[in-house]
């Protein structure tokens, strides 16, 4: 026989669950704008029946086992790569976009129009040499002319710091959601111990992991050890955060400029616990963070590259010399990729054929186990390695060990003296370097080989005009004569300069000039009157026949691969738009098929407030329905009770 | 499908963005009239433009230049022609003069009107364009006729063949006084001085002496056979017989003249010179003083005061050593203009250097504009092809006879007048040589005029063809873009009210 009040507890179960999925719903329709929350559902079934006695099985009523959200894992992980390469490409268009505003063409004031100025006012000049007013106004545009270049130069090295800071402030970025998620990963592991879902802890999770896509690829898995799920983020293929281990990255300014275009301190990313680097040129890398460093370090494959000469057998320490080099304006230090090994170097002289190069640096930094040393200068011969002026703590200096120099590791059995004081020389004996000395006919590399066409590679194709348009022009120009018999001056020099450091037979001594440091000479900016016009010294007043020379230059195909000095710019400029219109397309289209995965996503996951608002009568019915029960079954109770013994 | 909220709001944004985007691209092309903004809207389009640019300018530039050489050119036109109208009066006047029956008045007359024009003459000659001169070459700051009397030295190179050598009418006074033909050579200048800071007061030519004197000195016109007499006011070498025969088929002839008066070539512009300067305000500089014009003619300077004794002047200083062997002496470098002291007599101590620069006025000077990717055309036109010596001395020789007829000897007063006949007639002839020289000269500037005229067409038709090119490159096509704003404005508004009408109801509106 069934308990008497049976009835009113499946009642009640009615009432509970129908509040319940009230509270889901309403909990749905108020979240129904909240940023990555996807809806809630609750799971529904029926309480285990009683048997019954003869009559069957009765049921008990319903209940709400677990409230679970409504997402797709696949879908995540999609949304998540597309986002990467959306992040990448929206950041790539905002630059492009401020450069083609730094280049500012076509328009009125542009490079065209300066240059095309300077040529006009040349014209006007071999006119009327004679003149002040016609060779003042000759100045003062070629000054505009230097000048925009040189602000074009500044503004591009301007963008760089700022895409440098960029690069520190996704790093920043990652490093904060990193925390928060190994947060939310901690708080979901204590919430969920009983068995339930954090439902809206991880929807806040997966829209941290949302946002950190945009930065850089990510990558998440959620495995179950020992019954507790452990989530792990991975960034370009690196633990992030694994668990309640959240590791961090942090920006290291280089101590070698990658592009001799390079401001200064330029940042590396390291993961702050190890040291390890975080490959920032890796293929896979996507995302905002591979936006900044491609624009920021991007040199089309410009950087530097030669060939150890066939007759070298280079040893430790030795010059060696480059051949066939593919430029020759490099930094005085930095990193050489030979044989696929990095190492430091340091550039002992340049000409137009071939460079020579010392590796290690002749001083620098070292380090000997794990303390840091500096040395002044270093001689290797037979075994002996001496580091001069060796500075540092000298204190448990081993006698055997490890020397670490420049890239090289080096292992040593003895030392003299055996106990060294700072600074001061200390000779090693060696028993093994490696790398091993590198060998001839290896190509070297200095810098990073980049496909993409940054900062560095606009740069540098401003430096190769201006230095090859003042070549061209001083070459001419060294053969005029001024009135006071003054003659082989430059009309093009750069900050800096001083009598004779430019000599067009040797291309090397145009390094120094840069597009931001190009300027006219400075004796005609201080007095118009030391413009050679002409190259005969019994010049008379009209003589302009150095002018006529010069002015040729302007239509001079043969200047620059691509033609005529105008066609060099505006060759840059196209390139320079066509990049900047592909990453226009590219985040349309990126943009498309995010927004239909982020659609396709929203449809699963979304609160629909139809649905919701019918979901609101469905339960506000059932729950009336199942107070209306209680009530019957009161009045049964009323009528059992009351009425039945009242007779 | 499920259509969530969030999906909708998310989606209408965006096409209600891209909506927006493409009105705001219309806009831009309305307001700015440019098809693109920026290069990467259409590189293509944008490389274009920066060419046509560069084209349009070239054009412009190129138009200026062909206006100015125009101006350039009128006014040398300008000159040439007034130099015609000169030319033909000399002729009348010649015409005048050769009639046998002209009095000693009508003489005078001529000679005041011929001088009158002589002076003309030169005033054409010194005719500028915006303040240069236009007749000089690259000198263009230097005139090509003195404008006044002055006592600037020169020292003048004349260049001759043995073709130069002309047959002259001299009434030689013999007994009988008589006219005879004498050998001569015409010098650009009469007035002249024997060159001084020269060995030899004045050398031979080709072996044979030359006698420095006037022309009413006994003989001037009568040399010995083998012998030259330079005649220094008149401005002639005449040539004995032996003298003329054997002339080398070119030879130099150099002399200082010091006087020159308004009107007179300056001699920059036709030979070769060598003027002499003087410097005073010396700018010293430890142990070398630079002088103003170079190069400087070997062996010309002197310098005060004088060396020390012993102290001689070099004039290559390659193997100078001012503290060794050169202690007194001093060494010019030609090229540069620097003279060099050695350590016993300081820079400081130099009060003035006298010297010689050379200047070569044979070299033509052509002024080239641009007028096209490398086209040039010459603006100039030499002076000396238009104001000839030959001119300058012709009237000048005709004026020195007209006023030189009268003589206390009656016999050679009347071969006097008889010769003046004759050479007035001569003059005819010459002024016709003279006329044709500067009607070619003016032939020649007709057609660069011409080539000039065309140019400017050419350029006028380039520039409207290029600008209307420009404009089809990058101006948007109105009419067009107002359509698509039209179109465009009406699929925003639709895509509004399709979001209004989509995101305003939910079933809670529909519920009572």
């Amino acid at each position: 026989m069934r308990s008497s009040f049976f009835g009113i507890n499946i009642a009640t179960q009615g009432l509970f669950t129908a509040r319940t999925s009230l509270d889901i719903t309403n909990h749905n329709i108020t979240n129904a704008e909240t940023d990555g929350y996807s809806r809630q559902v609750q799971q529904q079934q029926a309480l285990r029946p009683l048997p019954g006695n003869g009559d069957g099985m009765i049921g008990t009523g319903s209940t709400i086992t677990s409230i679970e959200r409504v997402r797709d894992k696949y879908l995540d992980g999609k949304y998540r790569a597309e986002n990467s390469s959306l992040g990448e490409y929206e950041a790539k268009r905002t630059q492009l976009l401020q450069l083609e505003t730094i280049i500012n063409e076509p328009s009125d004031s542009g490079f065209t129009t300066v240059f095309n100025n300077m040529f006009e006012a040349l014209d006007d000049l071999a006119q009327d040499p004679g003149e002040y007013g016609t060779r003042a106004s000759f100045k003062d545009s070629v000054v505009s002319f230097t000048q925009q270049i040189n602000d074009l130069a500044a503004k591009m090295s301007s963008m760089q710091r700022d895409l440098n800071f960029e690069v520190k402030e996704s790093v920043e970025t990652i490093n904060s959601i990193a925390s928060q998620i190994q947060r939310l990963n901690k708080q979901i592991t204590t919430m969920e111990k009983d068995g339930d879902m954090a439902n809206d802890l991880r929807d806040q999770r997966d829209l941290l992991v949302d946002q950190l896509s945009r930065i850089v690829n990510v990558d998440t898995k959620e495995v179950e050890v020992n019954g507790i799920k452990e989530f792990t983020v991975k960034i370009n293929g690196q633990t992030l955060v694994s668990h309640y281990d959240a590791k961090y990255l942090e920006v290291v300014p280089r101590e070698y400029k990658k592009n001799p275009e390079d401001e200064e301190g330029l940042y590396d990313i390291q993961w702050a616990a190890t040291g390890n680097t975080f490959d920032i040129y890796d293929e896979e890398l996507t995302g905002e963070l591979k936006a900044y460093i491609d624009l920021r370090d991007g040199n089309n494959q410009a950087n530097f590259k030669g060939t150890i000469s066939s007759t070298q057998t280079p040893t430790f320490g030795a010059t060696i010399t480059l051949e066939d080099p593919s430029r020759i304006d490099i930094g005085s230090k930095g990193i050489a990729t030979i044989d696929g090994r990095k190492v430091a170097y340091e550039l002992v002289s340049t000409s137009g054929n071939q460079v020579e190069i010392q590796t290690p640096p002749s001083s620098g930094d070292c380090s000997v186990g794990n303390d840091a040393f500096s040395y002044t200068g270093y001689s290797f011969s037979g075994s002996n390695l001496t580091l001069n002026g060796m500075s540092g703590d000298f204190s448990d200096f081993p006698t055997s060990g490890t020397l670490d120099i420049g890239g090289y590791t080096i292992e040593y059995s003895n030392i003299s003296p055996t106990t060294p004081t700072s600074p001061g020389d200390v000779t090693f004996t060696v028993t093994s370097i490696t790398p091993s000395t590198a060998v001839a006919d290896t190509t070297v590399e200095f810098g990073e080989e980049m496909e993409y066409k940054g900062i560095p590679y606009y740069i540098q194709k401003l430096n190769t005009f201006v230095r090859t348009f003042s070549e061209k022009m001083n070459e001419v120009y060294r053969s005029g004569v001024l009135e006071d018999g003054t003659t082989g001056q430059p009309l093009f020099t750069y900050d800096g300069y001083t009598d004779g450091d430019l000599d067009e037979s040797d291309l090397s001594t145009y390094v120094k000039m840069t597009a931001e440091n190009f300027q006219l000479s400075q004796d005609i900016i201080d007095d118009v009157n030391t413009i050679a016009t002409t190259d005969d010294p019994e010049a008379a007043e009209s003589d302009a026949s150095l002018l006529q020379e010069l002015k040729e230059l302007k239509h001079d195909n043969t200047m620059f691969s691509l033609g005529e000095p105008a066609n060099y710019m505006q060759a840059m400029m196209s390139e320079m738009a066509i990049d900047s219109k592909q990453a226009q397309s590219f985040e349309e289209n990126q943009t498309n098929i995010t927004k239909s995965i982020d659609n396709q996503r929203m449809s699963l996951s979304g609160v629909d407030l139809d649905e919701e608002t019918q979901n609101l009568i469905k339960y506000q019915q059932a729950y009336n329905v199942a107070a209306k029960i209680l009530t019957v079954i009161d009045e049964i109770y009323d009528v059992t009770i009351n009425q039945m013994g009242s007779w | 499908m499920r259509i969530t909220n969030s999906m909708i709001t998310n989606s209408t944004l965006l096409s209600i963005n891209r909506n927006k985007q493409a009105m705001y691209e219309l806009e831009q092309q309305m307001s700015t009239g440019k098809k693109i903004q920026r290069p990467s809207d259409d590189p293509i389009v944008a490389a274009r433009a920066l060419k046509f640019r560069t084209s349009v300018s070239e054009i412009d530039q190129y138009s200026e230049n062909v206006k100015d050489a125009i101006s350039w050119l009128d006014t040398t036109e300008q000159a040439m022609s007034n130099m015609t109208d000169i030319l033909k009066r000399v002729k009348e006047l010649c015409v005048q003069g050769s009639s046998d029956t002209l009095g000693k008045a009508d003489r005078l007359k001529i000679i005041d009107e011929l001088q009158q024009l002589r002076e003309q003459i030169g005033a054409e000659g010194n005719v500028n364009y915006a303040g240069r001169y236009v007749f000089t070459g690259y000198k263009t700051d230097t005139p090509l006729v003195f404008s006044a009397d002055t006592t600037e030295h020169y020292e003048i190179t004349e260049s001759f063949t043995s073709d130069d050598v002309e047959t002259v009418d001299r009434v030689i006074d013999g007994t009988p006084p008589e006219i005879q033909g004498v050998y001569r050579i015409r010098l650009g200048y009469s007035g002249l001085e024997d060159p001084d800071n020269s060995a030899s007061v004045i050398s031979d030519i080709s072996g044979f002496t030359v006698n420095s004197m006037d022309s009413a000195d006994a003989n001037a016109y009568t040399p010995a056979a083998d012998e030259i007499n330079f005649l220094k006011d008149t401005g002639e070498l005449i040539f004995g017989a032996d003298a003329k025969a054997g002339l080398p088929a070119s030879f130099d002839f150099t002399y200082d003249k010091t006087n020159f008066a308004k009107g007179d070539q300056v001699p920059v512009h036709y030979y070769e010179t060598a003027p002499y300067a003087e410097e005073t305000d010396l700018d010293l500089i430890t142990d070398k003083i630079k002088v103003q014009n170079f190069p400087v003619k070997d062996g010309s300077v002197t310098i005060d005061p004088p060396l020390p004794t012993g102290g001689t002047i070099y004039y290559d200083p390659s193997t100078w050593d001012p503290t060794g062997a050169n202690q007194n002496d001093a060494a010019v470098n030609l090229t540069t203009g620097e003279v060099l002291f050695g350590a016993n007599y300081p820079s400081s101590t130099v009060t003035s250097i006298d010297y010689q620069y050379e200047v070569d006025g044979t070299k033509e000077q052509n002024i080239n504009y641009s007028i096209g990717i490398r086209q040039e055309i010459n603006v100039n036109t030499f002076g000396k092809n238009v104001i000839t010596t030959d001119l300058l001395r012709d009237m000048e020789e005709i004026i020195g006879a007209a006023l030189n007829v009268e003589d206390e000897d009656e016999d050679i007063q009347a071969l006097k007048e008889d010769l003046l006949g004759d050479e007035f007639e001569a003059m005819l002839t010459k002024v016709d040589v003279h006329l044709e020289q500067v009607l070619g000269e003016e032939a020649d500037l007709g057609s660069r005029m011409n080539r000039l005229e065309l140019t400017q067409t050419r350029l006028d038709d380039d520039k409207v063809n290029l600008t209307d090119l420009m404009s089809e490159n990058e101006d948007v096509d109105m009419t067009e873009v107002v359509v698509l704003m039209g179109s465009q404005e009406l699929v925003y508004n639709a895509s509004l009210a399709a979001t209004a009408k989509i995101l305003q109801p939910t079933l809670m509106d529909f519920l009572r």
